[in-house]
C-alpha cells in the first residue's frame, strides 16, 4: 500500500452553526496529483483552510505523515512542508519579485536568523531557478504590485514551491488567466507532481482535463464521488449537482 | 530626485549638524540638541509603523520609561547621601522606595534606560500580537496604556513626584551638568547617538528582517503560511521601537533637565507620529527629518503666535494625510511610493476566498 | 466597606457610564460601518456642552428645550461636514483617518479656547433638576441620588433604546446592518452607501452632542473635556465589540462600575490606570470584544 502523506479523518468545520465541512475524510498519497472540484459552497477552500490551520475543525483530525497537525500553529504547519496558494494572488506587494521568492525560500524562518545581510549562494541559486520556472526572469527587480494578474499567480506558485514543500495546495491557480496561460500552468503543475504531492482546486473543466489526474468531487461539505474525469462526466448525480437546481440554500455570509 | 543628489543633500545636512555648535547661538543649539534627541524616537516609529504597519500611539510610554530611569539616577545624584529626594520629603515618604535603590548606580540606570522600555514594549507587543490584535485596536490600546502610565505618575506624588515631574539635576557620571561646556558636549553626544541609531537601523532594515517586516505589512497571512511567525517579527520590531524611544527619552531628559508626565502623554505620543508622517513614514531620513523640522517650526511659530500654533499643526495633520500619504520623502522618491490598495476591496476578496 | 458609600460609588459609576455610553455609541456606529476611528468625536461632546451653555444664556431656566435640539442638530451638521470634507476621502485608510481627525480635534479645541476661554463655563441646571432623592432608614440611610445624575441615566437609557430600535427595527437600520455585513453587496442591491455613511456619521455626532448636554449639567464645560472622554470611549468600543450597540452598552457599564469601585478602594488616578490595564488583560481573553460582529469579511483587516 502506498504511503499516505495527508490523512483527513472525519473533519467537521462549523461557522456560527453553518457546517461548511461535515465529517469529511480524504487521503492523499505521497507524490500524487489530486484535483478537488465541486459547486460553490461545497467546502473546497474551507478544506484547504483546515489543512493549513487557518480554520480549526470542531471535530475530526488532520494527520500529516502520521502526525496530527490539527492543533499546530499555522507557521509550524507550513514549516512541516505544507504550502498553499490562495485564490486571490497573495504576493507581497511592497517587495520585488526576487525578494518575494527569497522570503519564500529562506530556510531559517526565525527572527534571529533573519538578522543577516544578503542571501546565501544556495538561496540565490534557488531564486534564479524559480525565476526561470515561473518565467519571470525579466521582471526580477520589479515590485510585485506592478505585475499583471497572471504573473502574480505564477509568482505565488513560485513562492509556494520555493521551500520544496512536500504537499502543495493550489486554490484555483488559473483564475483570471488566458487559455494559453492556463495550459502553461497545467504543464507546470504536472511537472511539479511526483516531486511534490499536489492538491488542486479548480472550476475550469478545460484545465482539469489538462491535468489528467484523479478527481474528488465535494458537495455540501462532504466527499461526493471520486474517480477520473470520464467516469464523473458519465455520472448523472455529479452532473446534477453541477447543472441541476442547487439543493443547498446559499449561505449569505460565505 | 535621484540617488546621488539625495546623498549629497544628506551629506551637507550631516556636516551642518556636526559643526552647528561653532555657528549657532546658545538658545538655538539647545533647541537643536533637544530636537535631535527626540528624533531618535522617530527612527523607532519608522520601523514600527513605516515598515511594520503597526501604528503605536503609545511611544510616550517607552520614551517616559527611558527618561524616568535616567531621571531617577540624576535625582539621587543631586541628593545628599543618606537623605531622601526633596519631593519625597514634602510628601512624607520616610524611606527610599525599593525600586529607587538600585538607581544610585549609574551603570544600572543606563542599563535600565535600554532594558525597561524594550522589555515593556516587548511585553505589550507579546500580549497584543499573540492574540492577533491588529490595526486600529493596537493604536487604541497603546494610547490607553500611555494614558494609564501618565495617570499613575500623576497620582503617585511620593514615588515619582507626580505632575511636577523629576527635576533639579546636578551631576552625571562625574560631570557637572550646569558647567559651561556641557551644552556642546551633550549636543555632540546626542548627534553621535542619533547617527549610530540611524546607521544601525538602516542596516537592520536592509537585512532579511526588513524584508519580512515589509512583507508582514503587505500580507500577513501569506507570510504566515510560508512558515514565518509574524507575531515574533512584530514583537521584535516593537521592542526595537520601544528601545529607541527609551534612548530618546533619556537624552531628552538630559537636555531639558527635567521630565514630567505632561511631557510624555497622549498628545506628545501622537505628535511624534504626525511629524514622522509629515516627513515620510517609510523612509528613515524622512521620519527623522520630519520630526526635526516639525519641532523647529513648532518652536518658532508657537513663540511668535501661540494661538495660531494649534491651528497650524491641526491643519498639517489633515493636509499631510490627505495630500501626502507618504510624506515629503514619498514626494521626493517616487519609486518607494507604494500603491495603496483600498481595504474595502481586500475584504471582498477575503469573502470570496471562503466560499 | 460602608454600604452607603459603596452604593453611592456605584450610582456615580452608573451616571459616568451613561455619558461614556452616549459618547461611545457614535464611535461604535462609525467604526463598525466605515472602520473609521474618529479622534475628533470627543469634540462633538464638547461642542454639545458649549451649545447647552449658549442655550442657557439665551433662554434662562427653561433652556433644556432648546439645548437638546440645538446640540443634536449642531453637532450632527458638523459631523456631516467632517464626513464630507475629510473622512470620505480616507476610506480604507483607518490609521490615516485617525491622524487627520486628531488634527481636527486640535483645531476645534483651540477654537473653543479662543471663543470661550480655557477655564470651564458653568451651566446651572434648572430648578427641577437641582434636588436629590435621599434614602431614609434602612442600611442605606443617607444615600443620595442627585436629580441631575438620574436625569443623565434616564437620558442615555432612552437614547440607547431609540438606537436599538432604529438599528434593529427600522428600514434605515436594516440598511446599516446590510452595509456592515457586506458593503459591496449592499451597494449592488441599491443601498446608497455613501449617503448612509454620512447619515450614520452625523447621527453618531448628534448623539455625542446630546451627551454634551448631560455633561454640561454635571460639570463645567472646558475645551479639553472631549479629549478626557475619548480614550475611554474608544475602550468601550473595543471591549464591547466593534459595531455592536448592545456591546457598547454593556462595556460602558462594565468600565463605569470598575472605575467607580476601584476609585472607592484606591485613589482616582490609580483606579483609572487599573481600569485601563484591566481592559488590555480582558482583550487577551476576548480579543474581539464582548459581542464580536459575526461577519467573517472583517476578520482579516
Amino acid at each position: 500500500m502506498p504511503e499516505m502523506l495527508l490523512d483527513v479523518q472525519g473533519v467537521t468545520v462549523s461557522f456560527d452553526g453553518f457546517k461548511a465541512i461535515q465529517n469529511l475524510s480524504l487521503t492523499v498519497e505521497k507524490g500524487s496529483l489530486r484535483v478537488l472540484i465541486g459547486p460553490n459552497g461545497a467546502g473546497k477552500s474551507t478544506l484547504l483552510d483546515t489543512i493549513i490551520g487557518k480554520v480549526r475543525p470542531v471535530s475530526g483530525d488532520v494527520r500529516y505523515l502520521g502526525q496530527s497537525i490539527t492543533r499546530l500553529p499555522e507557521y509550524k504547519i507550513a514549516t512541516l512542508g505544507i504550502c498553499r496558494k490562495f485564490q486571490a494572488p497573495g504576493v507581497l506587494d511592497g517587495l520585488s519579485v526576487r525578494e518575494n521568492l527569497l522570503v519564500a525560500c529562506k530556510r531559517g524562518k526565525g527572527v534571529l536568523a533573519s538578522f543577516k545581510l544578503g542571501a546565501a549562494a544556495s538561496e540565490r541559486a534557488r531564486v534564479d531557478e524559480l525565476l526561470s520556472l515561473t518565467g519571470l526572469q525579466g521582471k526580477a527587480g520589479m515590485l510585485a504590485a506592478l505585475l499583471a494578474h497572471g504573473e502574480k499567480q505564477w509568482l505565488e506558485i513560485g513562492m509556494v514551491v520555493a521551500a520544496d514543500p512536500q504537499l502543495l495546495l493550489l486554490d484555483e491557480p488559473t483564475a483570471g488567466m488566458t487559455a494559453q496561460e492556463t495550459a502553461q500552468t497545467a504543464e507546470l503543475i504536472r511537472a511539479l507532481a511526483g516531486k511534490h504531492t499536489v492538491l488542486v482546486i479548480d472550476h475550469d473543466m478545460a484545465f482539469v482535463e489538462l491535468l489528467d489526474a484523479p478527481i474528488t468531487v465535494l458537495h455540501q461539505g462532504q466527499v461526493f464521488r471520486e474517480g477520473d474525469l470520464a467516469t464523473l462526466r458519465a455520472d448523472a448525480d455529479v452532473m446534477e449537482i453541477y447543472l441541476g437546481r442547487p439543493k443547498e440554500t446559499p449561505h449569505a455570509q460565505a | 530626485m535621484n540617488r546621488s543628489a539625495q546623498t549629497v543633500l544628506i551629506g551637507v545636512a550631516a556636516l551642518a549638524l556636526i559643526f552647528a555648535p561653532l555657528y549657532l547661538g546658545a538658545y538655538s543649539l539647545t533647541l537643536l540638541g533637544r530636537v535631535l534627541a527626540l528624533s531618535i524616537a522617530a527612527i523607532g516609529i519608522c520601523v514600527v509603523w513605516g515598515r511594520g504597519g503597526i501604528l503605536s500611539l503609545g511611544q510616550g510610554l517607552f520614551f517616559g520609561l527611558g527618561g524616568y530611569a535616567l531621571a531617577m539616577h540624576l535625582k539621587l545624584m543631586a541628593t545628599a547621601k543618606g537623605e531622601l529626594p526633596d519631593f519625597m520629603v514634602y510628601n512624607g515618604v520616610e524611606a527610599l522606595p525599593w525600586f529607587w535603590k538600585p538607581f544610585v548606580s549609574a551603570p544600572f540606570a543606563l542599563l535600565m534606560v535600554l532594558i525597561l522600555p524594550a522589555a515593556a514594549a516587548g511585553l505589550i507587543a507579546w500580549l497584543m500580537f499573540r492574540r492577533r490584535i491588529t490595526g486600529v485596536y493596537v493604536s487604541i490600546i497603546t494610547q490607553a496604556l500611555v494614558l494609564a502610565f501618565v495617570t499613575w505618575l500623576n497620582g503617585s506624588q511620593g514615588l515619582t513626584s507626580g505632575t511636577n515631574g523629576i527635576t533639579d539635576f546636578q551631576m552625571f557620571l562625574g560631570i557637572n551638568l550646569r558647567g559651561e561646556s556641557v551644552a556642546r558636549g551633550l549636543y555632540w553626544v546626542t548627534l553621535l547617538i542619533l547617527g549610530l541609531c540611524l546607521a544601525a537601523t538602516a542596516l537592520l532594515l536592509r537585512t532579511h528582517f526588513g524584508a519580512i517586516l515589509t512583507a508582514i505589512k503587505d500580507n500577513e497571512n501569506r507570510v504566515r503560511f510560508l512558515g514565518y511567525n509574524p507575531a515574533a517579527y512584530k514583537i521584535a520590531a516593537f521592542a526595537l521601537g520601544g528601545l529607541l524611544s527609551g534612548v530618546s527619552g533619556a537624552l531628552y531628559t538630559l537636555h531639558l533637565g527635567t521630565i514630567s508626565p505632561a511631557m510624555i502623554g497622549v498628545t506628545f505620543s501622537i505628535e511624534l507620529v504626525v511629524w514622522v508622517a509629515l516627513g515620510g513614514r517609510s523612509s528613515l531620513i524622512g521620519a527623522v527629518g520630519g520630526l526635526i523640522l516639525g519641532n523647529l517650526a513648532k518652536d518658532k511659530i508657537s513663540s511668535a503666535a501661540p494661538d495660531a500654533w494649534l491651528y497650524v499643526m491641526g491643519g498639517l495633520f489633515v493636509l499631510v494625510v490627505l495630500v501626502l500619504p507618504q510624506g515629503v520623502a514619498g514626494l521626493l522618491n517616487h519609486r518607494r511610493v507604494r500603491r495603496t490598495v483600498p481595504s474595502v476591496r481586500r475584504e471582498v476578496k477575503e469573502v470570496t476566498d471562503i466560499a | 466597606m460602608d454600604p452607603v458609600f459603596l452604593s453611592g460609588q456605584l450610582f456615580t459609576g452608573l451616571s459616568v457610564a451613561s455619558l461614556l455610553l452616549l459618547t461611545a455609541l457614535g464611535l461604535a456606529l462609525s467604526f463598525g460601518l466605515m472602520r473609521v476611528i474618529n479622534m475628533a468625536h470627543g469634540e462633538f461632546l464638547m461642542i454639545g456642552g458649549y451649545l447647552t451653555f449658549i442655550a442657557a444664556k439665551l433662554m434662562g431656566p427653561g433652556f433644556l428645550w432648546l439645548a437638546f435640539p440645538l446640540a443634536f442638530v449642531g453637532t450632527a451638521l458638523l459631523g456631516a461636514l467632517l464626513e464630507f470634507t475629510v473622512i470620505r476621502r480616507l476610506y480604507g485608510r483607518p490609521l490615516d483617518t485617525l491622524l487627520a481627525t486628531w488634527g481636527i480635534s486640535l483645531i476645534l479645541q483651540q477654537a473653543a479656547r479662543q471663543i470661550f476661554g480655557s477655564t470651564g463655563v458653568p451651566v446651572t441646571a434648572p430648578a427641577w433638576l437641582s434636588g436629590a432623592v435621599v434614602v431614609h432608614g434602612g442600611v442605606l440611610d443617607g444615600l443620595t441620588f442627585p436629580h441631575v445624575r438620574l436625569f443623565v441615566i434616564v437620558l442615555s437609557a432612552l437614547v440607547l433604546g431609540g438606537m436599538w430600535w432604529l438599528l434593529n427595527r427600522s428600514p434605515f437600520g436594516m440598511h446599516v446592518r446590510a452595509v456592515n455585513q457586506n458593503r459591496e453587496v449592499a451597494a449592488s442591491l441599491g443601498v446608497n452607501t455613501r449617503r448612509l455613511d454620512m447619515l450614520v456619521f452625523a447621527l453618531g455626532a448628534g448623539i455625542a452632542g446630546v451627551a454634551g448636554v448631560g455633561l454640561a449639567l454635571l460639570s463645567p464645560v472646558n475645551p479639553t473635556v472631549g479629549a478626557a472622554y475619548i480614550v475611554n470611549a474608544f475602550l468601550v468600543v473595543v471591549v464591547g465589540g466593534v459595531g455592536s450597540v448592545l456591546g457598547a452598552g454593556a462595556a460602558a457599564l462594565l468600565l463605569g462600575f470598575t472605575t467607580a469601585l476601584a476609585e472607592g478602594l484606591t485613589s482616582s488616578s490609580l483606579a483609572q490606570s487599573i481600569m485601563l490595564i484591566l481592559v488590555v488583560v480582558f482583550l487577551q481573553w476576548k480579543p474581539k470584544g464582548l459581542f464580536p460582529t459575526q461577519s467573517r469579511a472583517l476578520e482579516e483587516t
